[in-house]
This record gives structure tokens, C-alpha cells and sequence, in this order.
């Protein structure tokens, strides 16, 4: 038994002193694999960021379009069933000949109205339901509206269109079709006048598609009779042949709204009329906007001697900034007719290039813990045993070898801007200023020669997170639909140094310039 | 050389110059460790690589004072892992060109660690991982057991013979 026992204390006394040198590349494979991973992490990091910051853009969006259409979508739906019921009623009730024979094919289904029904209802469903079948026509461009008598005109829209209008006897009717109606029925008081006239209104244009009662879009707004406006029944007849969409205008005054119509209700009908409806000309209309840029970030590089200079070791001091893609998107809010505010996110790597060199009868050994230094403090070097084992060069001469060194720190960087928005026709230029909070995700530094670089190591004493100021200017040519595309040129300053060794100082900046893309909703 | 805290620290961290360091102060201790438990260079070699990778992955959770004895742990298990995943360990092969660095005394006889390896190496695969883990690492037979799957008695029966064969070795080295 004591002999057993004494094999055992033999055999771990010699296993737990037992210790054996390591095989060379051991480490090298390790840091490979170690390299590797950390790259995974940092790729991680960076793609649930990107991911998270859009899912959180596209969550925004879909809440504040939702939010927005809620109550428009319940009174469209109000309107459109209303809307079929009349028309349906006024169908089977239809008996005015004198519609049915002049206003023909397409144009006539959405007009053919019948007399009673139009004044019965003092004209208040005529507005309703041409209104309904009515869509606005933003297509058609280059028409001037010349009727300045209407108060409600607050913008420009150029357009040329066929207005169907529809009126009562007092107004003036075209003389064949009151001839024709007087003819057939004493009581028919309606008349289809289509006329070119010129627009210029806010609500202005709104164009039936008369041929199915397929209403495509509500927009029956701020309708207005242009009862000034009735031309000739022959143009009228040939306006109604060369057009096969009919647009519709009903002046306020002819129709008469504000006996028949409240307030509320056609506020609510001007809402649906005009997606960029403004109720009160100088009320600005919130919005949200998406821009993405990629572009490059030119970065600082500064050289400064270390304070504590009794090191003896490689050193790097000649240092100059240098260039590298940036990426990045900022989710913006108008909250005024000039100012937006926006919270975005941005990568990229803040390179500094500098001239590797040794100098002579300084180098005494080699400490990877603190092999160089730049600007921004030391640097260790973790691979510079196995370089040198795999290059079989002598320490010295190996490393004179190099004559080059980069450091490159990843950034990602929270922008908060307030942008003030100039417009000038299709062009906006916005000057923003701005607060990053900027962190740093990695930091690795690399020495070679001309062709390559050979040892990998990292600052020491970084800070994880620092903080800046910006300021910029955007430019955006707006396209019809709801993009916009430009350029973005942004400088940050950062307000506090980037290492927290007390022996270097560097206070970075940089100036980015990219191509941007903006949508707005 | 900065302190194994700091370097802990570093570790947690990720940092690339910490997982140098602690690989630089531990990596010859942790390869004797592995040397032990391998049958072969290339094995125990695979097993620094695999040892070290899992140190740095749950390096946040040594809590201990012990850092020394945290590692070994985490090697032994890797080493129990692997030996349970492949059962090839029982082709036994010298372990050459590994130049230790302790003595033992063996009555009067002074036997270089390197010797002692050999013969442990010597042994078959569940022998070699029933003595280390009793011998070495201070296990009960139930936790042999458990850990090897394998029964008690097995491991009892195992550790005798391991015994028996080292007993001869060292009788032979002594002659």
C-alpha cells in the first residue's frame, strides 16, 4: 500500500512542477485564430448595430405612417361607401335624358347626375360625389390657373385640364344642353360643361376617371366652380371627345358651401384631397426623413514627442493623417418649415500613417508591452518574436527593415445634428451642427515595409468612448417622387483626447465627404 | 511584464497584448499539462491550442484567487473532453524531444521528470487518465467514474494496473 502511494507522490510531484517549452508557432496559430475571432466580434457588433438602427428607422416609420393614415383611411372609407350608395341610388333613379345623350361613354357615368337628386340634395352630394370620383391630377403640368379671384390659392400648380362643372340653372348654362334639358324635362337644371381653363390654386386640380365608379383615390377637397369659366358647347362637345379623363372643378361659390357644407366637413374633404394639404398655409407639416451616405473620412494625423523619452525602443515620429471609407444614416424629424433634427449612426476608421524608424544605438531590447509609440501613446506588438522566428533576422536588423506604420482606430460614432433647411426650387442646402458620441471599437497598429505590413499590434490606454462637435453642410437636388440626392460633408472635432496616458496628447478630427441618399416621408 | 490582474483584466477585455501575456507566462506550465494527458506531441499541442481558446472564452467567469489552478482545471477538462470524443488515445506513442524541466528522487535515485512522463505516456489511453486524474488531480473513484464513464470498480481495477506497470518501469530505471 505504501509503495502505491509512493509511486503516486512521485508521479504528481513530477507532473505538477512539470512544465515544457512551448513549440515554436504555437502562439502564431493561436493568434490567428484569436485575430479571427475578434474580427467576427467586431463584424457582429457593427451588423447588429447597423441592423438594430434600421429596424428601429423602419419601426418608426411604419408607426408614424400608420398614425398618420389611421383617421384618413376611416374617412375615405366613410366617403367611398357613401359615396357607392348614392351613386347606385342615382343610377336606378337616373331619368335625364338629356345627360345620358351628351355626356357619353367614360365621361358621362361619374357626371350623370340627375337634376332632382343635385338639387334635392342642394347641391351638397353633387360636391360629395364628384369630389370622390375625383383624383388629383399631378401629371398634368404647365397649366396656369388664372382665376385670382379664389381665396383659397396658396400655391402653384400649373396644369391644363377638362373641367366638367356642374351647376344649377342660375348659373350660365351652356345654351344646348339647357335648350335640350329645357326640351325634355322642364325640371332638368344640370348641365355637364367641360372646359380648358387655366388653374391656379392650392387644391386645385382634381381629375375624374369617370369610365368606372372605381374611385382610385379620394381626393375631393377644397372643389371649386369655375362657373367664370363655361365656354362654348362646341368646345366643350370637342374637349369631351379628345379627353377621355375628365377633370372636374366646381367653384366654392357655385356650389356654395357654406350653406350646405360645414366647416368640418370640408376641412375633412380638403384633407383627403391633398396629401400635402395644409390647413393653415403657415402651418408646417411634420415629416420624417431617412438619409444614407458612404463616402470618406480624411482624418488628422499629428506628431509630438513623448514627455517620458527614456525608453529605448522603436519609435514612429513622424505621423500624418490619411483616408478610409465611412458608411453611415441618420433618421431625421422636421420640426418646423426650416429645422429638422436627426440621430443617426456612422462607422469608420480614424487612420493615422506615420515613418517607421529606429534609431541607431537606442535600441537596447525589445518589450512588446511597450514597443513604440505614436501620438497617440505606446503600442505593444504581439507578433514581433514570432516574425522575427519565421524571418530568422536579428532583432535590430530585422526591424530596420521597416520604414512604415499605421494605426488604425474603428469608430462608430452616435451623430445627433439640427439642420436648417434652404430651399430653392428643387435644390436644398443644409447647414447642420451637431453632437457625436463616438466609440472606440478596436484599435490596431501595423509595421512593415513598402510592400506590406508585418507586425500587428494595439495602442495601449485608449479610451472607450469620446465625444465631439460637428458642423456641415448637405446639399440636396429633391426629385419629384420623395427622394432626394446629394452630398454630405461633415467635420467632427472631438472635444476630449483619445488615450489617457499622461505622456502623449491627440485630439482627433476628421472631415467626411459622401454621397447621400434621402427619402422622405 | 505587467501583473497577472492586469492581465486578467486585459483578457476580459479581449485585448490582443493580454492574451499574449498570459499566454507567454503559462503556456510551458499548461503544455507539461498537456504533455500528460496526450499520448503524442501533436495531441498535446492541439490540446494548448484548444485549452488556451477556451481559457480566453471563459476567462470572465475565474472568480478564484487560484488563476494557476483555474487553468489546469480548464486543460484537464478539455483533455477529459477529447479523451471521451476519441477514444484512439490507447495507440500509445513516445513522447520525444520534449526537454522538461524538473527532477524527481526515486529511493535515492534521481529520475528526470522527462523519464517519469515517458512511462505515464507509456501507459494504455484509460490507465494514463485514471492515474493522472487520481494520482495528479486528487479524484475520488465515483468522480473518476463519472467523468470517464466508466464504473467505480473500473477505475479501481484501471488504477491498480496503471500502478503496477509504473512500478515495474521505475524498478527497471532503478536497475
Amino acid at each position: 500500500m505504501s509503495e502505491q502511494h509512493n509511486i503516486d507522490q512521485i508521479f504528481s510531484a513530477a507532473a505538477k512542477g512539470y512544465s515544457a517549452s512551448t513549440p515554436s508557432g504555437a502562439w502564431g496559430r493561436m493568434d490567428a485564430v484569436l485575430k479571427a475571432k475578434r474580427q467576427k466580434r467586431r463584424l457582429t457588433i457593427w451588423f447588429v448595430s447597423v441592423g438594430l438602427g434600421i429596424l428601429a428607422s423602419i419601426l418608426g416609420l411604419w408607426f408614424y405612417n400608420s398614425a398618420n393614415n389611421h383617421s384618413t383611411i376611416e374617412t375615405e372609407s366613410n366617403i367611398i361607401k357613401s359615396n357607392t350608395t348614392n351613386f347606385e341610388s342615382k343610377a336606378d333613379n337616373a331619368n335625364n335624358e338629356i345627360t345620358q345623350q351628351n355626356i357619353t361613354n367614360e365621361q358621362a357615368t361619374a357626371n350623370s347626375l340627375n337634376t332632382e337628386d343635385l338639387q334635392n340634395s342642394n347641391n351638397k352630394n353633387i360636391e360629395e360625389e364628384i369630389a370622390k370620383e375625383s383624383i388629383i391630377d399631378t401629371q398634368n403640368s404647365d397649366i396656369e390657373l388664372d382665376n385670382s379671384n379664389k381665396e383659397n390659392t396658396t400655391k402653384t400648380i400649373n396644369k391644363e385640364v377638362a373641367v366638367i362643372g356642374l351647376s344649377s340653372t342660375n348659373n350660365r348654362l351652356p345654351a344646348k344642353y339647357s335648350e335640350e334639358n329645357n326640351a325634355d324635362n322642364n325640371q332638368t337644371e344640370e348641365v355637364a360643361v367641360i372646359e380648358r381653363v387655366n388653374l391656379k390654386s392650392s387644391f386645385g386640380i382634381i381629375k375624374e376617371n369617370s369610365t368606372e365608379n372605381n374611385i382610385q383615390e379620394i381626393v375631393a377637397t377644397n372643389v371649386i366652380i369655375e362657373s367664370d369659366s363655361i365656354s362654348e358647347s362646341t368646345q366643350t362637345e370637342k374637349t369631351l371627345e379628345d379627353n377621355t379623363i375628365i377633370d372636374t372643378l366646381i367653384t366654392e361659390e357655385a356650389i356654395n358651401p357654406s350653406d350646405n357644407v360645414s366647416e368640418t366637413e370640408t376641412e375633412e374633404i380638403q384633407k383627403l384631397a391633398d396629401p400635402v394639404y395644409i390647413p393653415n398655409a403657415d402651418k408646417f407639416k411634420m415629416g420624417l426623413f431617412i438619409n444614407i451616405y458612404a463616402g470618406v473620412s480624411l482624418s488628422n494625423g499629428a506628431s509630438s514627442e513623448p514627455y517620458y523619452t527614456n525608453f529605448k525602443m522603436a519609435s514612429s515620429p513622424q505621423e500624418y493623417g490619411a483616408s478610409s471609407p465611412n458608411i453611415g444614416f441618420n433618421l431625421g424629424f422636421r420640426i418646423s418649415k426650416k429645422f429638422s433634427v436627426s440621430l443617426g449612426m456612422k462607422r469608420y476608421n480614424h487612420v493615422i500613417k506615420g515613418d517607421f524608424s529606429m534609431p541607431d544605438k537606442r535600441v537596447t531590447h525589445i518589450n512588446i508591452d511597450k514597443f513604440g509609440y505614436t501620438s497617440l501613446g505606446y503600442y505593444s506588438v504581439d507578433n514581433i518574436n514570432n516574425a522575427m522566428q519565421t524571418k530568422n533576422f536579428n532583432t535590430v536588423e530585422y526591424l530596420r527593415e521597416f520604414t512604415q506604420t499605421k494605426v488604425k482606430l474603428r469608430f462608430v460614432e452616435i451623430p445627433l445634428n439640427i439642420g436648417y433647411n434652404m430651399s430653392w426650387k428643387n435644390w436644398t442646402l443644409m447647414p447642420h451642427l451637431g453632437f457625436n458620441t463616438t466609440f472606440i471599437l478596436s484599435n490596431e497598429v501595423q509595421i512593415g515595409d513598402d510592400s506590406d505590413y508585418y507586425l500587428y499590434g494595439e495602442i495601449q490606454d485608449l479610451r472607450q468612448n469620446i465625444f465631439g462637435a460637428s458642423a456641415g453642410l448637405d446639399f440636396y437636388y429633391n426629385t419629384k417622387s420623395k427622394l432626394s440626392f446629394g452630398l454630405r460633408t461633415d467635420f467632427v472635432y472631438y472635444l476630449n483626447d483619445i488615450n489617457t496616458s499622461e505622456d502623449f496628447n491627440f485630439r482627433p478630427y476628421s472631415f467626411l465627404i459622401s454621397p447621400q441618399i434621402s427619402l422622405r416621408f | 511584464m505587467k501583473s497577472l490582474e492586469k492581465i486578467i483584466v486585459g483578457c476580459r477585455k479581449n485585448k490582443a497584448w493580454a492574451q499574449a501575456e498570459l499566454f507567454e507566462m503559462f503556456s510551458d506550465k499548461m503544455f507539461g499539462i498537456c504533455l500528460y494527458y496526450s499520448s503524442n506531441k501533436a495531441d498535446a499541442e492541439d490540446l494548448l491550442h484548444d485549452g488556451f481558446l477556451k481559457v480566453f472564452e471563459n476567462i470572465n467567469k475565474y472568480k478564484s484567487d487560484n488563476f494557476d489552478a483555474w487553468m489546469r482545471k480548464v486543460f484537464v477538462n478539455i483533455a477529459l473532453m477529447r479523451y471521451r470524443k476519441d477514444k484512439r488515445m490507447s495507440t500509445v506513442e513516445e513522447i520525444e524531444n520534449v526537454k522538461g524541466i524538473t527532477n524527481v528522487v526515486f529511493e535515492n535515485t534521481q529520475i528526470h521528470s522527462d523519464e517519469l512522463l515517458a512511462m505515464i505516456s507509456k501507459l494504455p489511453a484509460q490507465y494514463k487518465m485514471v492515474f493522472n486524474l487520481y494520482a495528479i488531480e486528487g479524484y475520488k473513484h465515483k468522480e473518476i467514474g463519472e467523468m470517464l464513464e466508466i464504473s467505480d470498480s473500473t477505475s479501481k481495477s484501471n488504477l491498480s494496473r496503471a500502478r503496477k506497470i509504473l512500478q515495474e518501469q521505475l524498478n527497471e530505471y532503478k536497475v
